[in-house]
């Protein structure tokens, strides 16, 4: 028989629930059940959750003698703060650590390459490296960090150049996403406004073939919601930095 | 057929041999399904998969770091216009951070269905984004040079790709000398060997974005790709 224990404990704000699974006798398939009102946070290995954890709680097999579980949660902590749900002897089963046989287990095991936020420069930190460059033409420094493609001039897409030229210019990553979605804009409007079959083709064709026309035609609410969280949020900080006055006088007076 | 072209150690010419071994399948292709009137997937397309340091030929629109955080589709950012087909990588750290390496093994399959050969120049080292090409690769192709120190890291990606269960293809003995030590190589692989000569025009070709096939189709470094590329080819069909 399988014996379950847990508890919970509240260290800096976030609840820490540990589960002792004892008594296994054979490899067996477990699931563990968050009862806390709030989200679940797994363990995590490379910043992939272990396997066999999900947002309702763990589900996976273990090895036989006494196991550990452990996850946090923001949610207050309760006298019973996880449930065994099920247990099934799974003797022929691999332990699921052992495999490699999911991307998320490959990215466990070797570790995402990506580089730590830290050194990523931001769109702030850029433009003070432009203020502070002088020559206005020859290298900047933001194209020492982010060297880009020869080519990528405002003039290598006309349709874009022609349809809307930005007054203010854009972080980089900020403009590249919105020209992608232009173009799937672009295509779109194409399609809608075919009444023709000569003009259907043309417009089918320049979408790239009906699997292009599908990835317009699927990708039409998500863009659509984004622009508009785009658009509102950009709303609601720009107010806000409207409203805030830094007073540089008063403070330097202060210093 | 998902082609995982690694390697282990930087510089020994991943993705020189990526790059002109799809050109050559391209050409294969074309060649077989001309013969056979099939209308078979298009022919190759290269994935530039160091999404740290890209080094394929790149141009302006979206790119592999644009799809992996899901900003395009897997073939918005396929060129079709340069001399081999390519799906480029960002060059910024900005875009290796917000890229989502999950979504790679998807990104593959995507281009699968179009194109009959999805040939992935892997990066460096052995982390995720050598073992998840690997993990999706129906095969691999192992690029060493013959210095110890690159058939050493070879060696652990080999054993890797064996643990992901890619299976090994060929391994590539670039640069090498007059004469090569192709058997004693493909005895400690356990995978035939095909050795690339040191060559002059290829490392210019690359430099400008082009295959060899193109530029001089008659050099003994040409000839050893286009085998390798039968090799790979017969591969495909085992």
């Amino acid at each position: 028989m399988v014996t379950f224990d847990c508890r919970a404990e509240r260290v800096d704000g976030v609840t820490l629930v540990t589960a002792t699974v004892g008594n296994i006798a054979e490899p067996t398939r477990i699931t563990v059940r968050n009862r806390l009102d709030g989200p679940l946070w797994p363990p995590r290995t490379q910043g992939v959750p272990a396997a066999g954890w999900s947002e309702d709680g763990f589900e996976g097999v273990l090895r036989p003698e006494t196991q550990a579980l452990g996850y946090a949660t923001p949610a207050p902590p309760s006298a019973q703060p996880a449930e065994l749900v099920s247990t099934e002897p799974a003797p022929d089963t691999t332990i699921a650590d052992d495999r490699l046989d999911s991307a998320d287990a490959v990215l466990r095991e070797l570790g995402d390459p990506s580089p730590p936020a830290a050194a990523v420069p931001t769109a702030e930190s850029v433009h003070v490296a432009e203020a502070a460059s002088v020559g206005p033409s020859g290298p900047t420094p933001e194209q020492d960090i982010e060297p880009q493609p020869a080519g990528r001039q405002p003039s290598a897409e006309p349709r874009t150049a022609a349809g809307h030229q930005p007054d203010q210019q854009l972080p980089d990553a900020v403009s590249q996403w919105l020209e992608t979605v232009a173009g799937r804009v672009d295509r779109a409007e194409r399609l809608a406004e075919a009444d023709s079959l000569s003009a259907a083709t043309a417009a089918v064709r320049t979408a790239d073939g009906l699997s292009g026309v599908r990835t317009v035609a699927a990708r039409g609410e998500t863009d659509e919601q984004m622009l508009r969280a785009l658009a509102r949020r950009a709303e609601r900080l720009a107010d806000r930095r409207a409203a805030a006055t830094v007073p540089t006088e008063t403070l330097s007076r202060l210093a | 057929m998902i082609l995982a072209v690694t390697g282990g150690k930087g510089g020994v010419g991943k993705s020189t041999v990526a790059y002109n071994l799809a050109a050559e399948l391209d050409a294969l292709e074309r060649t077989d399904s001309r013969d056979s009137h099939s209308t078979a997937n298009a022919g190759s397309v290269v994935v530039d998969g160091d999404l740290g340091m890209a080094d394929l030929p790149s141009s302006r629109g979206p790119d592999l770091h644009d799809v992996l955080a899901d900003r395009a589709d897997p073939h918005e950012a396929v060129r079709e216009d340069g001399p081999v087909t390519l799906v480029p990588c960002g060059r910024t750290l900005a875009g290796a951070r917000s890229a989502d390496l999950r979504g790679l093994t998807d990104v593959f399959a995507a281009l699968e269905r179009t194109y009959r050969w999805v040939v992935v120049d892997s990066p460096a080292g052995m982390h995720a984004d050598v073992g998840l090409p690997l993990a999706a690769a129906d095969a691999a192709v192992l690029v060493t040079t013959p210095e110890d120190a690159a058939l050493a890291d070879a060696l652990r990606v080999r054993a890797l790709a064996r643990e992901l269960d890619a299976g090994l293809c060929r391994v590539v003995l670039n640069r090498a000398g007059p004469n090569p030590a192709t058997g004693a190589v493909a005895d400690r692989f356990g995978a035939p060997a095909v050795a690339i000569p040191k060559s002059e025009p290829l490392a210019t070709a690359q430099a400008h974005g082009q295959p060899l096939r193109e530029t001089a189709p008659d050099t003994s470094a040409r000839r050893s790709i286009e085998s390798l590329a039968d090799a790979v080819y017969s591969c495909s069909s085992v």
